[in-house]
């Protein structure tokens, strides 16, 4: 799945991060680009989700807390 | 006509799952169209539009109850880089859908507004048919593999 689509970033992309060492948040934000002024920044309010793709995690794992996430602020407008 | 209070709200907040779906669903299914799988592209189209009409009753609804549609808010557009994949985000946003609309039921029901609840509770029946329709599909691809699965997506039906 995409993570970012304003930066076009796969999970693919981020797990050869991941493999190359590249995985903190700041690094991982930096090498992806996601502080660029292109990227909406949503992607940066889940940055754990991507560290944890990162490191091996499962990008299903990340989206289920993407959209829970935003269910809870739809819960409580 | 004057909202009960949060009825706005969860209208809008009901929008925003809308238009993000609508979005998901179109890009999904042009992604399928250039895969190859035409009979895939045909469904997500048509559920894209669907959705689109569900979005086109909120904003009346809302307009009808004096309030201001947001058009501006959408949630993150989850596009995977597989069929299968694609389909399973689909699924979570669809779950997200039916939790979203049941908590705004149980608010109308609260507050007694039986219009905006019926309308709610239909689109709850459409969401639910649609979670219904991707289970299926994943667990075909559980049983007869996705190699043939996808082999029946490539001509349209």
């Amino acid at each position: 799945m995409y993570v970012c689509l304003c930066r076009a970033v796969s999970h693919t992309r981020v797990r050869e991060l991941g493999q190359a060492g590249v995985t903190s948040p700041e690094a991982l934000i930096k090498a992806l680009g996601l502080d660029l002024a292109e990227c909406c920044g949503y992607c940066r309010n889940h940055i754990d989700g991507i560290v944890a793709i990162a490191q091996g995690g499962h990008p299903l794992e990340h989206a289920r807390s993407v959209f829970a996430a935003a269910r809870q602020r739809a819960d409580r407008p | 006509m004057q909202a009960k209070p949060g009825v706005i709200d969860r209208l809008n907040a009901i929008l925003t799952v809308e238009l993000t779906a609508i979005n998901q669903y179109f890009v999904q299914a042009e992604i399928c169209r250039g895969w190859g799988f035409e009979r895939l592209y045909h469904k997500l189209r048509e559920t894209s539009l669907a959705e689109m009409q569900d979005s086109q009753q909120l904003i009346a609804h809302i307009l009808y109850l004096e309030g201001v549609p947001n058009m501006q808010r959408m949630n993150q557009v989850m596009i995977g880089e597989s069929v299968a994949e694609c389909l399973q985000l689909d699924l979570e946003l669809e779950r997200g859908a039916v939790e979203t609309l049941r908590e705004a039921i149980g608010h109308c029901r609260s507050v007694e507004d039986y219009t905006t609840r019926r309308m709610f509770e239909e689109m709850i029946a459409s969401e639910e048919t649609h979670v219904d329709w991707l289970e299926s599909q994943l667990e075909t691809i559980r049983q007869v593999g996705i190699e043939n699965y996808l082999t029946q997506q490539i001509h349209k039906d």
